[in-house]
């Protein structure tokens, strides 16, 4: 059982949760064994950054605005003459809810029957339900137009799965080892979801409370999906004299989303591994206690896609106004591709593991390379179609990298011990081939103002795309500035104007003069934790790294770029003066006297860290306390989980944030990119452990 | 007994497998959508066809859509005329139309590309399987099958006059179709089908005028007409025979107007252009369907940065605005340039109703709401319903006056249609015989500029005039040259066509050479 009610950084935020979960084994006959568990988990949270409007807001409210006039109402810059027509992050945060509530119900029942001496079946069915209401609501002050907005939502994704295998395992003579699995299994989702909003009311009262209260009858709607898969594998580990191990594998996996000849692809793996140190030349070494080198080479599928990619399918959400009234309307929607098939990750892996000085010191090193082909996109095709791209099996990536851990036990004194943690990463990612020579935008986002990312035939996945800032424009270039066609509303470009590299020199700032200007992988990442033990003391010091790592600071945009609109951060102190002309921030000007913002190199930060993530010191009662109070552990401790942090430029921020799919982008290509996220807060932390 | 055992667990687990195998052997891949048919599922009663072409009225809206920030897809129409400026510099492919610096990459020129071509192929969907539709009634078969030949010639039309030699595709597609990956076909035989879709929606039974903001026949005369005017023009050049075809077909709908003058007509007053009530009827022939309960109007980029002039408060953008140069141009006393009563406001009221204010500026109010935004005194209803002006009976009057002057110089009707639009302007107008072929022609020319601007078509009448309005002479320069006020540029003469969006072309290796200057 658990229960758990935390209030959020920013007001009015809260994630609340209680859990309970029930588990049952029994040994019914010698060779009947069965069991199950049984969870709900019940989640109500309020969010405030749905979107960016709070957390960006914060930094644009007017600072000389008060929260609240004297008769009441909140205070918006948009009262502001002239200024951008936004309300103020309070006002947001009180007028606007946004409502998850979750309930999870997961089970589980298996049943083990000993079929033979070392073999045996288990069989195990699960269910997991979840349902998620999604509610919402603005005041009337806030949803201006509608005067007053909710909308409620919820779906439910059914979720059960049937596995059924045999396992054997053997050995002979101590020798040979065998243990081997056979199996089928059986998966299906089902997911229902119906939505229904409203709009125009007399009062902020009901909230998404009473849609039905509403002078509009807004929108209704709702959709089904299923998909399954079922798979059929099997697995074969051999060792001989416990030095030489084999592994093979295969499975048959079939899903419903591919194509009618292509749902069922085979997978096969393979890995070898040889202990070293088993063998009679370093049996009993006094250096090496530990030495194995091992390999792997297998094959996994994707089929991460939405149901139904392969149907030739019509919407019915048209909509269309005929006399003033909705008419809905049918028409085409998504081109059929009967070959859609599994995508394909082949991984090779070699490993090295090293245990020195009775394994005190642990090290591990790996290499990989992994190659995805028959990658599942949305690959464009030509629009004359009147479709404009089609789920195809289209291109390829690789990613090659490599792990390397390094755990000692520095000192192992009784009064005194040591630990070290320490872990590095690097992975080097790079698409081989796409669809057509066309490179893929609209991926990653937000997109708001120009494509943030881009994914282009050799170059990482979701790479930042933009033009080069130069400077801003001189006094003393001010007759080669007006050379350039204007890129600031019809105005002559002037000194103060951001100046930006002209690639084809042209004299114009076009598309052709943007470039990849970055990415957001790091070069190398990882971890060093250090654990001290002094007598009952102990003492964790857990610090996380990354190097390399570009971020997109959209911030900018609004915030540096664009002026004089709203708030603005500081940096714009350093704008363009004709006695501060070597800067990178544009002239402070009246909006419609044209300032200019693209995504450019100047957003493009260097996102290396070093965060603090945890600092920890703990006190453990010794022996004879804890006889005095009657307990067989106390132990007491304070933490500080992410108690520093360093970057390069604190502009940035926290660099490591959750991407945001804002502007109809997919977060899953838009690492590094920095849009006004909640924050991360730094949480102190202390507490005690008994046992009884 | 340990025997035993194991034999009746061996009986439970055969049971079991079996089970298991017959739950899987059968169709627990196989998929059906259950929230989205299929072309074969479809098609197959008359209520199909309605849902049919719904679909294609409702593509019509993706010239309202996004086009980056404070920008609309519409806008690539104004922005290279040099009639409008933006007074935001927020998004590049908007300032880069402006500056007649675009090129294939420019996202309004890209969208536009899409939003046509998804029309046809709605269209053609339509076109293809309504047909076979049966029991069907004959004469609504015939009406649907007129509205979509209507619209995939009028998407035609306005592709054509866009980018020259365009693929042509007329039936559905799959990815396994012929011309799945299509060449440029030639601008005549573009025109020969979008004459024939209209020819043949001109008999398709429609009524004259339809309220209900449904294709209607004035409304294909009127198309008809327009495209035999720009065939006359350039690039095709048909000169006489298709002045004449254009100002008879024009004329029919005059002849039917002057019959039926409470059915089509002028508007008294030029606020009724831009009215809710109004809306599809009278001078309104045919227009872009808006309404909240689908999509509220999408001309928002008129409004002055963040000026309130709405119930919305400071909400515009102001990212077309017109020149101080065009909106100047006007004669002096003409109606149209007179605050709020024609077609420019230089004050309102402030969010909408409340005290009147100066802009600084004038603005465009021929797509202003007054019924949503708010007017003296009256607060707006918020919902901005207003459609989007496509034909307008002012256009017939001209495209007939223009074309009867080439044909034999002006005659008195030709006279009559040029003088209705500047009567209503308060203009006097010189007597018939003062003109020559030559001074009437440029007098229909700045009227057209004046009556229709910020309505779309100012661009296509420069590319097939290859002239453009300059302000300062109030005479016409030649297109390649002439400088737009907006951005001081010179159009050239790669702009008298737009590039291929290169996207396109990267995905279909058929779709060359790019046109010339790209």
């Amino acid at each position: 059982m658990g229960y758990r009610d935390d209030q959020g950084l920013i007001k009015t935020t809260y994630m609340k949760r209680y859990s309970g979960r029930f588990t049952i084994d029994d040994q019914i006959k010698p060779w009947l064994k069965v069991g199950g568990t049984l969870s709900y988990n019940n989640q109500a949270e309020r969010l405030s950054d749905v979107n960016d409007a709070v957390s960006r807001q914060i930094v644009e409210d007017f600072p000389f605005l008060p929260v609240k006039y004297e008769d009441g109402t909140y205070a918006n810059n948009r009262d502001f003459p002239f200024a951008e027509g936004t309300f103020s992050s309070v006002h947001r945060l009180y007028g606007r809810q946004f409502i998850l509530n979750t309930q999870t119900t997961l089970g589980s029942f298996y049943a083990n029957i000993k079929l033979a001496e070392g073999l045996e079946f288990r069989s195990v069915a699960g269910v997991n339900i979840q349902t998620q209401e999604n509610n919402q609501s603005q005041t009337r002050t806030l949803a201006i137009a509608n005067r007053g907005e909710a909308s409620v939502s919820n779906r439910k994704e059914t979720f059960w799965s049937l596995e059924n295998y045999l396992t054997y395992n053997k050995s002979i003579n101590k020798i040979h080892n065998i243990n081997a699995l056979l199996g089928v299994s059986w998966q299906q989702t089902d997911i229902f979801g119906i939505s229904g909003n409203s709009r125009t009311f007399a009062t902020d009262y009901f909230g998404f409370n009473n849609l039905g209260a509403a002078g509009v009858i807004g929108g209704v709607s709702s959709d089904g999906a299923q998909f399954s898969f079922n798979s059929y594998f099997g697995r074969v580990n051999y060792s001989l004299k416990n030095k030489y191990l084999v592994t093979v594998t295969g499975r048959s996996d079939g899903s419903s989303k591919f194509g009618e000849n292509e749902k069922f692809a085979f997978f096969p793996s393979g890995a070898l591994a040889w202990r070293v140190s088993e063998e009679d030349f370093l049996k009993g070494n006094s250096v090496i206690s530990n030495l194995k080198l091992r390999t792997s080479y297998g094959l996994t599928g994707n089929s991460e896609i939405p149901a139904y990619s392969s149907l030739s399918l019509l919407s019915s959400n048209y909509a269309t106004i005929i006399g003033d009234a909705r008419v809905s309307g049918t028409g085409i929607s998504r081109l059929a591709n009967p070959n859609l098939q599994w995508e394909k990750t082949a991984q090779t892996d070699i490993g090295v593991e090293l245990g020195l000085f009775n394994n005190r010191l642990n090290v591990e090193l790996d290499y990989y390379y992994r190659l995805t082909t028959d990658m599942l996109l949305d690959a464009p095709v030509p629009s004359t179609s009147g479709y404009t791209t089609i789920r195809r099996n289209v291109g390829s990536m690789e990613n090659q990298g490599i792990e390397f851990t390094l755990n000692a036990t520095i000192v192992d004194k009784e009064k005194f011990q040591w630990t070290s943690f320490f872990n590095i990463s690097a992975n080097k990612n790079k698409v081989l081939t796409l669809a057509t020579p066309s490179d893929i935008f609209n991926v990653g986002g937000p997109n708001f103002t120009n494509p943030t990312n881009i994914i282009r035939i050799g170059e990482p996945v979701g790479s930042f795309w933009g033009l080069t800032r130069l400077g801003i424009w001189s006094e003393a270039e001010r007759a080669e500035a007006a050379k350039f066609t204007s890129y600031r509303n019809g105005l002559t470009i002037l000194p103060g104007d951001i100046k930006y590299k002209d690639v084809n020199g042209d004299f114009a700032i076009t598309d052709a003069d943007r470039s990849i200007i970055g990415n957001g992988n790091p070069d190398f990442w990882g971890t060093l934790s250090n654990t001290f033990k002094i007598g009952n003391f102990d003492l964790t010091l857990d610090l996380q790294y990354s190097y390399g790592n570009e971020v997109m600071l959209m911030n900018l945009h609004p915030s540096e770029d664009r002026q004089a609109l709203a708030n603005s951060y500081s940096s714009v102190l350093n704008a363009w003066t004709p006695t501060n002309q070597n800067t990178m921030i544009a002239e402070v000007r009246d909006t419609r006297a044209g300032y200019v913002t693209n995504v450019d190199t100047w957003w493009i930060k260097d996102g290396s860290f070093l965060r603090g993530r945890n600092l920890l010191l703990g006190y453990s009662f010794n022996a004879e306390t804890l006889s005095k109070l009657r307990l067989s552990k106390l132990r007491v401790y304070a933490s500080a989980q992410n108690f520093f942090l360093i970057v390069s430029d604190k502009i940035i921020g926290d660099p490591e944030v959750t991407p945001t799919n804002q502007g109809g982008g997919n977060s899953a290509f838009s690492q590094g990119m920095i849009w006004h996220n909640y924050p991360k807060p730094t949480i102190l932390l202390i507490g005690a452990q008994v046992a009884f | 007994m340990k025997i035993k055992n194991i034999s009746s667990a061996a009986k439970r687990f055969w049971l079991l497998l079996f089970v298991v195998v017959q739950m899987g052997c059968t169709e627990f891949l196989t998929e059906v959508a259950p929230s989205a048919l299929t072309p074969e599922s479809f098609y197959t009663i008359p209520d199909h066809a309605e849902a049919a072409i719904a679909s294609v009225y409702a593509d019509l809206r993706f010239m309202g859509n996004g086009a980056g920030i404070f920008s609309a897809n519409w806008q690539l129409l104004e922005a290279m005329t040099g009639t409008s400026t933006t007074e935001t510099a927020q998004n590049s492919d908007l300032n880069n139309l402006y500056g007649l610096v675009h090129d294939g990459n420019t996202i309004h020129i890209r969208n536009y590309y899409i939003g046509l071509y998804r029309v046809i192929a709605q269209a053609n969907q339509v076109i293809d399987k309504v047909p076979a539709i049966t029991p069907m009634d004959a004469a609504q078969k015939k009406r649907i099958l007129g509205e979509a030949q209507f619209l995939r010639a009028s998407a035609y039309f306005t592709a054509v006059q866009l980018w020259g030699d365009i693929p042509l595709i007329s039936k559905p597609q799959t990815a396994s179709s012929e011309d799945f990956n299509p060449s440029r076909a030639s601008v005549e035989s573009v025109y020969k089908l979008i004459v024939d879709d209209l020819v043949s929606a001109e008999a398709a039974g429609l009524p004259w005028m339809d309220a209900s903001g449904r294709v209607n026949t004035a409304a294909i005369k009127a198309q008809l007409a327009k495209v035999y005017l720009t065939m006359a023009g350039f690039p095709l050049k048909k000169g006489a025979s298709h002045f004449k075809l254009a100002a008879d077909k024009a004329f029919e709908v005059i002849t039917y107007a002057n019959s039926n003058p409470n059915v089509i007509n002028l508007f008294t007053n030029y606020y009724d252009t831009h009215r809710e009530s109004t809306e599809n009827r009278i001078e309104n022939l045919f227009m872009l369907q808006y309404n909240n309960v689908v999509a509220g109007n999408p001309m928002g980029n008129f409004f002055p940065n963040f000026k309130p002039v709405t119930f919305n408060g400071p909400g515009g953008t102001g990212s077309s605005v017109p020149t101080l140069a065009f909106y100047n141009s006007y004669e002096a006393g003409d109606l149209r340039a007179k605050n709020q009563d024609g077609y420019f406001y230089t004050s309102y009221f402030t969010n909408g109703n409340g005290a009147p204010f100066e802009l600084g500026a004038p603005y465009v109010f021929k797509h202003f709401n007054q019924t949503s935004n708010g007017s003296f005194g009256v607060a707006g209803t918020r919902n901005d319903n207003l459609n989007v002006k496509q034909i307008r009976y002012a256009e017939v009057l001209l495209t007939y006056a223009e074309a009867q002057n080439e044909v034999g110089g002006p005659t008195q009707a030709a006279y009559d249609a040029l003088k209705r639009i500047r009567d209503r302007a308060q203009l006097t107008t010189p007597a018939l015989g003062t003109f020559n072929a030559n001074s009437f022609r440029e007098l229909v020319w700045k009227e057209r500029w004046h009556e229709l601007c910020y309505e779309q078509i100012t661009w296509f009448d420069m590319v097939r005039l290859r002239k453009a309005f300059n302000e300062n002479t109030k005479g016409f320069d030649e297109f390649v040259g002439h400088t737009n006020l907006s951005s001081n540029q010179k159009l050239q003469q790669k702009h008298l066509l737009l590039p291929l969006p290169i996207p396109e072309m990267q995905n279909n290796p058929n779709l060359k050479p790019q046109n010339p200057g790209y």
